[in-house]
């Protein structure tokens, strides 16, 4: 059954028409053409399909379209401002966090939720966060330091 | 060599901004005008013929495209390999493994494609499958194709020296047997392509692969067509690790889905079908025979290896031969046999994963040796150290090893990862307690640059120039995340002088790339790398000739470097930018320069058509890793403390990538070693999600201490490739720290905490 | 993967009344982190889903006692974030945190947890270690029961159809008990391979008053071992008979598995599970006895 719903995504406004099993993630990807977001397993498992519902971070795949109905939506689309990338973006680039960059958009999103919250982790506290994003390239440790050193700069710390 | 201003230095991928903002497009993210779903009905029997195939419910449903079964199709086997030609696109009577290809649909939708499915009826007459190698060798196995006659695709029997003189000399032989199990590449992004044909009798596929041009050749194969009516358009993989050398399946019935509809036609994978179908790696079950003097050196060294096929043939036979070549040449023995086979099954096809068997048989070898060293009362690294490779020919193989920094490789590791201090702590540990620790070793050597089988092993790379100074490669590179391109982009930068962000890729169509293999075999930046350098010299010339026009002085007399173009004695005083020295060729004289470089391994056409073994390999580049762990015995839970990777770059382009690249690998075989755990059952697949797969978290993983040993090798400033070797001594190393802590070897990967604990309760350690 | 409706119902009383009048075609909708999995695997075939957030069934509140009531509908996540939680059930802060992912546990439920019935459940164990009850309310009304009663088999509870679990209600934790929940996983992000939720009470420093152990993950549902639980009982508690009450365990286990099922899968071997309950049971106890302990000197 159709139904309509209203959301937000990266701040702007949509009215759309979604069946009641279509899932967030095809939402995104399909109708809104925001590719961004990745389709890894549908089942909660790799978290490449990670978006910001309402400020914190769910797989997209476990969502219906319909349950997002009048939420705010972030995709990785959405996080820098312009031209500026967000400081996690930033880090990524240049701390070689990213390989072949499918899992990067939801990992991003899931260190932004993390530092949104606690902007000085320690370092189990950033593999805890990333517990929901499978990465085969890096084995981690590049994502960690990129999130540690977005972190800092996000306190602003002197470099 | 002068210090170098880009190669050698920590630069990110230039890729890495489009896939931070999301902007990346890969396969997945792919939408063309008029495109049609695809899917893909597959067998649910392990063996069986097919009695019935009814699509006419299918075609019916509205949205559905075309519905395609074997019988639309002219008959056709093919192949990846020409020894071995045993697979159709769609099954016409047969059906050989669990997610076998019966029949395809293209609709207007995903979903419409997945309901068609669910309406079309196939009839089985379930056959006897066979599932372990060693049953399928035998007489009365069931077979899995009739017309080969046996379940044997190939066999491979060297011997080098004398090997029972070898034995006959030794003070004691060691016997054992390993089983290397099967590993799911589980790249994050799912195989797919999209594939359009056209009036004329034309295809042009786009797909995420290590080799357009492999994939050319084989969609050309598969469909039966000239290969000039088909186009390659690699899409940046979203993960490949050996998986993407190979043809997808889904390429030539996507094809098909075209022709039929005459629509472009996307097929991908759901998650699931990845790990049912689109192929691991190979299991090895491996024997090892090896005779040692009392003191530990190795006089006589036999493996035999036997291989899942699975149901169809892909890199198997490559791959036996491979895995002989690095057991043959790691440690020099003067007396080596290797014997290895390759036995069909009805489990899913295999195919090639990053290492290329090196790890299944490295486990075994490593893990084998360290129960030597044992029983010699000796130190791991002291019997690897004894039987340490040297620059030059091997005894037995001939191989010629043209750099040699096997000792530096464990002594480093050594040093690193405190194996001393370690190794005799732990040996005095109280055996009473639940908690033992444990530090174990293991030495891999591997391709520095791919080899030399079928008589090729070249590269080719152009640069142009436009009048604003931007310099494009036209490079065979293939971006998997691995940096290929951004590698490419520093040769190019050093090479010429220029300065890195004026520096363009571009690759991936087979229509504009030059013909090359691909990305496997760890080949890519030693071989295109030289042809990049080569074409950046020869652009380089003729840009100072140029420069020295402007300059009023005389070639000879000018370098360039980062972007500037100075006189030799006074590098601190730049003259003019290459940018202006490019604008100056277009608008002052009215002409354009570019660079043409080739490198071309001349022994290749000898070593491919003789089929030589361990002589087939350029160059060999070591490394070593030392892993330390902690075993809980109640449980036989292994904490992983630490991972030293010592590997040998020749010369690392770019530490940043470098490290990534072994990171990453340490990660794969970590996994391998500990948690993936691929489990079929009578040919069905059982760990067919993340749930049951496990792959390693980011808390899985344990600190790692990196270094590179720069050997300075033949490669384009001295590199050896990277890519593969990270993974290859990671099982071993990990097997032999369980064992220094418990005493308790596991021979089967994983080497996992319920195997453990079983071995520890049998001993009544625990 | 069958087609459904996604129904909204404005309240806890249309929800009950679309659940009665849909029957076994409906199916109630929570975070969905395990429902959507199943249905796409063909596991489930709903025609309608009921969502149920949003009608007022999130929440922690503190009753007098100072026990608490979560709201069947709180997501993981948001416990994490309770206080009072955090304060004075630390053990479940603990145990929230290390499941599945943030992602997953910005959307799944206590009560979806709960009315999976799954064997695996990381809650199940320690709820009803504590005593925990449920409340449910359908068109006649409300009921409450115990914990103890709710699980029949995997995926299956006393729930009647058209029954939704409101609340989850914890007792007040005595300043003189310790509880800890302990698995075995195969990595970070594992379901749990075997589990046990230990609760004891003392008396005085040594002496154990009350004490339930309850295993997960070794049967299809969660066992409450009241053999071995009885053991420790006025025992007195310390390093050697730690080791006894792991025996008694084992046994219970050994005794509940002849008549349930043992879960051998590719995650683990009956076995496994069987032998690594034992020692996770030794540790869980000697654990939630030291926290017995730090609580009484606090």
């Amino acid at each position: 059954m159709k139904h309509t719903i209203s959301l937000k995504v990266n701040g702007e406004s949509y009215e759309i028409d979604v069946q009641s099993e279509t899932v967030l993630l095809d939402l995104i990807r399909e109708k809104l053409d925001l590719t961004g977001t990745k389709d890894g397993c549908r089942s909660g498992e790799c978290g490449a399909c990670t978006v910001m519902m309402n400020g914190v971070p769910v797989n997209s795949c476990m969502v219906l379209a319909v349950e997002a109905d009048g939420s705010e939506i972030t995709t990785i689309e959405g996080l820098s401002k312009g031209e500026e990338l967000h400081p996690i973006q930033k880090s990524f680039i240049e701390k070689g966090a990213v390989q072949c960059g499918y899992c990067t958009p939801g990992m991003i999103l899931s260190a932004k939720a993390l530092l949104d919250r606690n902007n000085d982790p320690t370092s189990e506290e950033v593999k805890k966060a990333i517990r929901g994003n499978i990465c085969r390239c890096t084995g981690y440790q590049k994502i960690e330091e990129a999130i540690m050193d977005a972190a800092s700069t996000m306190r602003g710390d002197e470099k | 060599m002068s210090e170098m201003t880009v190669v050698g230095k920590y630069i990110p991928s230039i890729n890495a901004l489009s896939k931070v903002t999301g902007q990346n497009k890969m396969l997945q993210d792919m939408k063309m005008q008029g495109m049609l779903y695809g899917k893909v009905f597959r067998s649910t029997q392990v063996h069986a013929r097919i009695s019935k195939i009814d699509v006419s419910k299918a075609r019916k449903l509205p949205g559905v495209r075309a519905v395609i079964t074997a019988a639309d199709l002219p008959p056709r086997v093919y192949c990846y390999s020409p020894d071995s030609v045993d697979e159709e696109i769609l099954c016409s009577k047969k059906v050989r493994y669990i997610g076998d290809e019966i029949a395809a649909v293209a609709a207007d939708s995903v979903e419409i494609a997945q309901e068609a499915l669910s309406l079309i009826e196939v009839e089985y007459e379930p056959l006897p499958g066979t599932f372990d190698t060693v049953k399928a060798m035998e007489s009365n196995a069931p077979l899995v194709h009739e017309d080969k006659g046996s379940n044997i695709v190939g066999e491979l029997d060297k011997e080098f020296g004398d090997i029972e003189k070898g034995f006959a000399e030794s003070d004691h032989i060691f016997e054992d047997y390993f089983v290397s199990s099967r590993q799911a590449h589980c790249c994050m992004e799912t195989r797919g392509c999209i594939a359009q044909y056209a009036a004329g009798g034309s295809y042009t596929v786009w797909a995420p692969t290590q080799g357009p041009h492999f994939t050319r050749t084989q969609l050309a194969e598969a469909l039966g067509v000239d290969k000039a009516k088909v186009r390659v358009i690699d899409t940046a993989a979203g993960g490949a690790f050996g998986q993407k050398v190979m043809m997808d399946t889904n390429v030539p019935i996507a094809a098909y889905l075209s022709k039929f509809t005459g629509r472009p036609v996307k097929l991908v994978n759901t998650r699931e079908e990845e790990f049912f179908n689109s192929r691991t790696s190979y299991e090895f079950k491996v024997h090892l025979k090896t005779g040692v003097t009392k003191e530990g050196k190795i006089l006589a060294k036999q493996a035999r290896v036997i291989l899942d096929n699975g149901a169809y043939s892909d890199q198997g036979f490559n791959m036996v031969r491979f895995a002989g070549v690095v057991y043959s040449v790691l440690y020099d023995a003067p007396n080596v046999k290797y014997q290895g086979c390759l036995v069909y099954t009805n489990n899913q096809p295999s195919t090639a994963y990053r290492g290329f068997g090196n790890q299944q048989i490295g486990f075994a070898f490593e893990a084998h040796l360290d129960q030597i060293a044992a029983k010699l009362g000796l130190d791991p690294m002291e019997i690897r150290l004894l039987n340490a490779n040297k620059t030059g020919y091997t005894k037995a193989t001939k191989a010629f090893i043209n750099t040699c920094p096997f000792k530096e490789c464990i002594e480093e590791t050594a040093r690193l990862s405190g194996w001393a201090e370690k190794r005799k702590l732990y040996d005095k540990q109280d055996k009473n307690k639940r908690f033992q620790r444990g530090i174990g070793m293991a030495m891999m050597t591997h391709t520095g640059c791919s080899t030399r089988n079928g008589g090729f092993l070249a590269g080719e790379a152009y640069i142009k120039i436009s009048e604003d100074g931007i310099v494009s490669l036209i490079t065979p590179i293939v971006e998997l995340g691995q940096g290929g391109t951004t590698a490419m982009a520093q040769i190019v930068a050093e090479g010429m002088g220029v300065k890195m962000e004026d520096v363009r890729i571009i690759n991936a169509d087979t229509e504009i790339i030059p013909f090359d293999p691909g990305a496997f075999g760890s080949r890519q930046t030693f071989i295109d790398g030289h042809a990049a350098l080569a074409a950046a010299r020869d652009a380089k010339k003729e840009m100072l000739s140029v420069a020295a026009t402007m300059l009023d002085c005389k070639e000879e007399e000018l370098d360039a470097a980062d972007g500037m173009v100075f006189m030799k004695n006074k590098p601190d005083d730049p003259k003019v930018s290459t940018r202006d020295v490019a604008k100056y060729v277009v608008t002052q004289k009215g002409t354009l320069i570019s660079g043409y470089g080739l490198y071309a391994d001349e022994t290749a056409p000898e070593g491919g058509r003789t089929k030589a073994f361990a002589t087939y390999i350029p160059t060999y580049a070591f490394g070593c890793q030392a892993i330390e762990v902690e075993v809980d015995q109640k449980t036989g839970k292994v904490e992983i403390l630490k991972i030293t990777a010592v590997t040998d770059s020749g010369r690392t382009i770019n530490p940043l990538l470098a490290e990534g690249q072994i990171h990453g690998a340490l990660a794969q075989g970590l996994g391998y070693a500990y948690t993936e755990e691929y489990v079929i059952d009578e040919g069905k697949v059982l760990t067919d999600s993340f749930v049951d797969y496990k792959v390693p978290r980011a808390e899985d993983m344990p600190e790692m201490v990196l270094d590179f040993i720069e050997s300075n090798d033949l490669g384009p400033y001295g590199v050896k490739g990277i890519g593969e070797s990270g993974l290859v001594p990671t099982q071993a190393a990990l097997a032999n720290a369980v064992y220094q802590a418990t005493g308790v070897l596991i021979k089967e990967l994983p080497v996992k905490p319920e195997k453990i604990l079983k071995e520890l309760k049998r001993r009544g350690t625990c | 993967m069958n087609r459904f409706d996604y129904l909204k119902p404005a309240g806890i009383k249309e929800a009950c009344t679309i659940l009665a009048d849909k029957g076994s075609k409906a199916k109630p909708l929570a975070g969905g982190t395990d429902l959507l999995v199943r249905w796409r695997k063909g596991k489930i075939s709903p025609e309608y889903l009921v969502d149920l957030k949003g009608l007022g069934l999130e929440g922690v509140s503190v009753s007098k006692d100072g026990g608490i009531s979560i709201g069947a509908l709180s997501t993981l996540n948001s416990l994490l974030d309770s206080e009072y939680i955090c304060r004075n059930y630390s053990f479940l802060t603990e145990i929230l945190d290390d499941m599945g992912s943030v992602q997953i546990r910005n959307r799944a439920t206590v009560g979806g947890n709960i009315c999976n019935a799954s064997s695996t459940s990381d809650l199940a164990p320690i709820l009803l270690a504590l005593g925990a009850k449920a409340k449910a309310v359908a068109l006649d009304g409300e009921r409450e029961l115990k914990l103890e009663t709710f699980f029949l088999s995997p995926g299956k509870t006393v729930l009647s159809e058209n029954e939704i679990l409101t609340d989850i209600q914890l007792p007040p934790f005595s300043k003189k008990s310790g509880a800890v929940y302990l698995k075995m996983k195969r990595n970070a992000m594992d379901l749990a391979l075997a589990g046990v939720a230990v609760f004891l009470t003392l008396q005085d420093e040594d002496t154990c008053a009350a004490a339930k152990i309850v295993l997960g993950a070794v049967s299809p549902t969660p066992v409450i071992v009241t053999q071995a639980s009885d053991e420790l009982v006025g025992a007195r508690i310390n390093e050697t008979n730690i080791e006894k009450a792991a025996d008694l365990t084992a046994k219970a286990v050994t005794l509940v598995e002849k008549e349930v099922r043992p879960i051998d899968n590719v995650r683990a071997s009956s076995w496994y599970r069987q032998d690594v309950v034992k020692s996770l049971t030794a540790q869980a106890i000697e654990i939630a006895y030291k926290r017995a302990l730090q609580s009484i000197k606090k």
